[in-house]
């Protein structure tokens, strides 16, 4: 025995479920059950510390907590719980969160049943090697027979009907019994005390006081504090401050052992300092090699991100550097924009790591920021036999100067129940997919290999495949190179004068249709003014798309004597603040949504 | 120079459907207490140890011509008394068609009142009842008539605009109070206010109201029939011959002080904005407890007022003097908009000449919020 406790009484293990399945929950009763955390203290749903995670129903960061249970075999376990997010855009930290587990609950709300989520995270877990635990949830719920369910686990992955566990996590029926579950079934971690250190770093934190916390699980050896540590990625060295595990808050030991869960902090500046996925060794005796599975963050998609009111550049650069100090694949630099002013080019794993982004510094920092339409990275080869990777639409060079262009493709993987194939090969095609081949799975679920233009799938293509297959089917997909293509500029013009902020790269053929589409969009976002507002998409100098607003006729009070003054003058400064949110561009003005809005697909 | 007064007159024989105005219908005691409560506070309002000098009054509503002309004698009786009216003063009364007679209308004149500003509306039947008007085409034409033969400064209110209007029905209105020989008219487009009947008859789907461009023609239409006939547009919504242009009006647009009394009046004196309790009877509690009237108030600074100044200059034909404006408030507001003001010229909505920015009539007037609003703060 190295730790505190016997490495066998140690169980690591997430939930996972269709969200509203009552994940939460159930983690605030097994932290009820295992007397971690007075009710007191106890907020809702204690695993999820944003707002914005609450308010969106995503948890954005993995979690983890220790608990300590007496089991009826008189023993006491250690049990790790760890959070894990959901959507495409998180796949990378989702995997390396259920890679620091040993087991998994599949958490099935009787009243909804196996959902597409379900099967999806069931794929995630069982592609961890975990042991999984169904658990059918809500069974106060009497109206619903949870024989109904118990026959879908057995039919749609094998669990025999008795494996499962009941629960309520309203009630707390069944957690005593879903707990020593956990105990019994899920195995203790494998791993050896006296090997070289190897810890996963499956999260990380950044706290304002104490710089980055790396949220580990040691695979192999030890770590303690005053320990001189390495990150296998870089080979970067640092002395280690603390350790400690989260029960719930933050409780300091004098070393996590192999197979425990916890946190390190090291002297890390930033979180770019501690990478989801990368190893930590010891300095001094360096494990051979680190655990599989690391990847580079990578920014997939960038966007410029502009302050509504020019003044405000000083806070957003402030928010930034703020920002970046706590998301590790969250990158930007300056950039300027004849329409916009200055800003920042910036760059996320995907649409909803922008949004979340772009959401959390308008809230955080009380900004009201102009985003533009997000892009993908160019290579574009110049005749002068130059190289250029262009993050900007706006900032690509004159026709005449390219010699060829090309654009990043992604390995996509979609796995979905056989009768999907046909609508998602159909959507793969339409957005310029390469296919590969098709891969049987047990049961009916079939894996399609695609190779797809990143830009492509960027916008709604995940959200496209899920309302395709009613949900059903998951995505994932790395980056494989990038290869040229016949692609081209679409600027748009307003009132003659070419907008940068507006302009987008499309594939040649698509391009006209983009034009087309973006012009009605405009039409549709930018309200009518006093003058008449000509929107036109161009190809170099040919337009190829043209729409036009009739200007406004009329927009006045009528009577303003005595009594109106002060009513009147406030009606229209309200009706002003309403438009703040709009950038001036020459002298017409366009809302903030105008900038998103050209993405939109018809 | 002298300082505007205006008196409000909260009650009417019965409510417009398009009204929003602070007017009701009430009961004979109330509006007795009423009146002896405005007589109070004009007393008091006035009777300070320096009096104001006054260069025009205004008596609005409402209806001001509910009363008898002995009963708004007596409360102009009252202003005269306390305090100094300039020669010649402006003293205006509104009235409606069916509460003046040839002989009500003499006795007001001979009792100082030296304008009249008479609400019409429309001549056309069905759009009076429309708009929930008490008297028909016949009984205005009449009182029309009656107040010219009494006031030498007769003003005419009509509304455009309305649901189901034609431009024929509208040219009818235009060449019948034309055939009136006002010296004034104010025309308004109907403006379909919240928590109006008309607003939810048109929520319903009952009414169907004007396209923007048939209000516009309709707009133009009326202005080329005033210029024909010799009226000069001196406002968004006002025409007169020349030397008839309303001073009481004149001065708010100018964004000069006034006094206001009555339940509702609104007040600008040094920089302050002030309103009084808008219910008659609370207002005529507050006046016989000897409390303050002022139900709200607030002080402008420099931006807001300079805002306000633009904003009611941009009504007039006269237009908003920028550079006087950017003095008083310190901002070089012709640098500031230099952009928008070269386009509104190049559209045609704005002329600029001399450092006073004018909208243009023909198409500047209507779009008058749309430029407001980016002078505003």
């Amino acid at each position: 025995m190295h730790g505190e406790f016997p490495q066998q009484n140690i169980r690591t293990f997430s939930i996972v479920a269709h969200i509203d399945h009552g994940k939460s929950t159930l983690a605030d009763r097994i932290l009820e059950y295992c007397h971690t955390i007075g009710e007191r203290d106890m907020r809702d749903q204690v695993l999820d510390d944003m707002d914005l995670e609450r308010e969106r129903g995503i948890t954005i960061k993995a979690s983890a907590v220790r608990l300590q249970y007496d089991a009826d075999d008189g023993q006491t376990y250690v049990f790790n719980l760890i959070d894990t997010p959901g959507h495409v855009d998180f796949n990378y930290e989702v995997s390396r969160a259920l890679k620091s587990c040993d087991g998994a609950l599949l958490l099935v709300d009787v009243s909804q049943g196996v959902e597409a989520q379900t099967v999806a995270n069931m794929y995630l877990a069982m592609e961890a090697d975990l042991e999984i635990i169904p658990v059918v949830n809500k069974i106060d719920l009497t109206q619903f027979p949870v024989e109904t369910v118990l026959e879908q686990l057995e039919d749609d992955f094998g669990f025999a009907p008795e494996v499962s566990v009941l629960t309520s996590a309203k009630t707390g029926a069944g957690i005593h019994e879903l707990l020593e579950a956990i105990v019994r079934s899920i195995p203790p971690p494998a791993g050896k005390h006296d090997a070289p250190l190897q810890a996963l770093i499956f999260d990380s934190k950044f706290d304002t006081h104490r710089g980055a916390l790396a949220y580990v699980r040691v695979f192999n050896g030890s770590i303690s504090a005053d320990d001189r540590i390495m990150t296998m990625s870089d080979g970067s060295h640092f002395d280690v401050d603390e350790v400690g595990v989260f029960s719930p808050h933050m409780v300091p030991k004098d070393t996590l052992s192999v197979g425990e869960v916890g946190y390190v902090i090291a002297g890390m500046k930033q979180v770019k300092d501690c990478r989801v996925g990368d190893t930590i060794t010891s300095a001094r005796n360096s494990a051979e090699k680190a655990l599989s599975g690391y990847r580079e963050p990578q920014a997939m998609v960038f966007c410029g991100l502009y302050p509504s009111d020019n003044v405000d550049y000083g806070v957003l650069k402030d928010a930034l550097d703020k920002y970046s100090l706590n998301d590790a694949a969250f990158r930007y630099e300056p950039e300027t924009s004849a329409a916009l002013g200055f800003g920042f080019r910036c760059g996320f794993l995907g649409l909803l790591h922008m949004e979340i982004v772009q959401e959390r510094l308008e809230r955080e920092y009380d900004l009201d920021l102009v985003a533009t339409a997000p892009s993908v990275v160019y290579r574009v080869l110049t005749n002068d036999g130059e190289v250029h990777d262009i993050e900007n639409p706006a900032k690509f060079p004159d026709t005449g100067a390219i010699a060829a262009i090309e654009e990043p493709i992604v390995k996509a993987d979609i796995m979905t129940p056989h009768k999907y194939v046909g609508a998602c090969m159909k959507l793969s095609d339409d957005r310029r997919g390469d296919f590969q081949k098709m891969e049987y799975l047990h049961g009916d679920r079939v894996i399609l290999h695609y190779r797809l233009p990143l830009a492509e799938i960027v916008v709604d293509y995940f959200d496209a495949l899920k309302s395709a297959t009613r949900g059903y089917a998951t995505l994932d997909y790395e980056l494989a190179g990038f290869q040229e293509e016949d692609l081209v500029k679409v600027d748009i013009l307003i009132n003659g004068d070419t907008v940068d902020a507006l302009a987008i790269i499309s594939y040649r053929k698509f391009a006209e249709r983009r034009g087309r589409s973006i012009c009605r969009k405009l039409k549709k976002t930018i309200p009518r003014q006093m003058f008449e507002v000509r929107i036109q998409a161009a190809i170099g100098s040919r337009v190829v798309a043209s729409t036009r607003h009739a200007p406004l006729r009329k927009d006045v009070l009528e009577k303003c004597y005595g009594g109106d003054i002060t009513r009147k003058r406030k009606l229209l400064e309200r009706q002003k603040e309403g438009k703040k949110r709009m950038k001036q561009v020459g002298s017409v003005e366009v809302p903030q949504e105008a900038f998103m809005s050209i993405l939109e697909l018809d | 120079m002298g300082i505007g007064l205006y008196v409000h007159i909260p009650f009417c024989i019965s409510k417009c459907r398009y009204c929003d105005f602070n007017s009701q219908v009430a009961a004979e005691p109330l509006r007795r207490q009423y009146h002896a409560a405005v007589g109070e506070q004009l007393q008091r309002l006035l009777g300070g140890p320096i009096p104001y000098c006054i260069s025009t009054v205004f008596f609005g509503g409402g209806t001001p011509t509910i009363y008898s002309s002995a009963d708004l004698a007596h409360l102009l009786a009252i202003i005269v008394a306390n305090g100094e009216l300039d020669t010649p003063a402006e003293v205006s009364c509104e009235a409606n068609p069916d509460t003046v007679d040839v002989d009500k209308l003499m006795a007001l004149r001979a009792a100082g009142f030296n304008r009249l500003s008479l609400g019409v509306q429309s001549l056309d039947d069905e759009q009076l009842r429309l708009l929930g008007r008490t008297h028909d085409a016949g009984t205005a034409l009449a009182a029309a008539a009656a107040a010219r033969e009494a006031f030498d400064n007769l003003s005419l209110d009509i509304i455009y605009g309305i649901p189901g209007q034609t431009a024929r029905s509208w040219s009818a209105t235009l060449d019948g109070i034309i055939a009136l020989r006002p010296d004034h008219i104010s025309a308004y487009g109907l403006m379909i206010e919240h928590d109006t009947p008309l607003h939810m008859m048109v929520a319903s789907g009952q009414l169907q109201p004007l396209s923007d461009t048939t209000y516009a023609e309709f707009y133009t239409q009326a202005q080329r029939a005033f210029a024909a006939a010799g009226y000069l547009q001196y406002e968004i919504s006002n025409f007169a011959r020349p030397g008839y242009e309303c001073r009481h009006n004149l001065s708010y647009w100018r964004n000069e002080s006034y006094l206001g009394c009555g339940a509702g009046a609104a007040a600008y004196l040094d920089g302050v904005r002030s309103i009084n309790i808008a219910d008659p009877g609370d207002y005529c509690a507050a006046v016989g407890e000897g409390r303050s009237v002022i139900a709200s108030a607030e002080q402008l600074d420099a931006v807001h007022r300079a805002g306000e100044t633009i904003m009611l200059a941009l009504r007039t034909a006269a237009g908003a003097d920028l550079i006087r404006i950017s003095e008083q408030c310190g901002m070089d507001l012709r640098a500031q908009h230099a952009d928008i003001i070269a386009a509104m010229i190049a559209e045609g909505i704005a002329a600029y000449d001399g450092g006073v920015l004018r909208l243009t009539p023909e198409k500047g007037f209507l779009l008058h919020s749309e430029v407001a609003r980016r002078f505003l703060v």
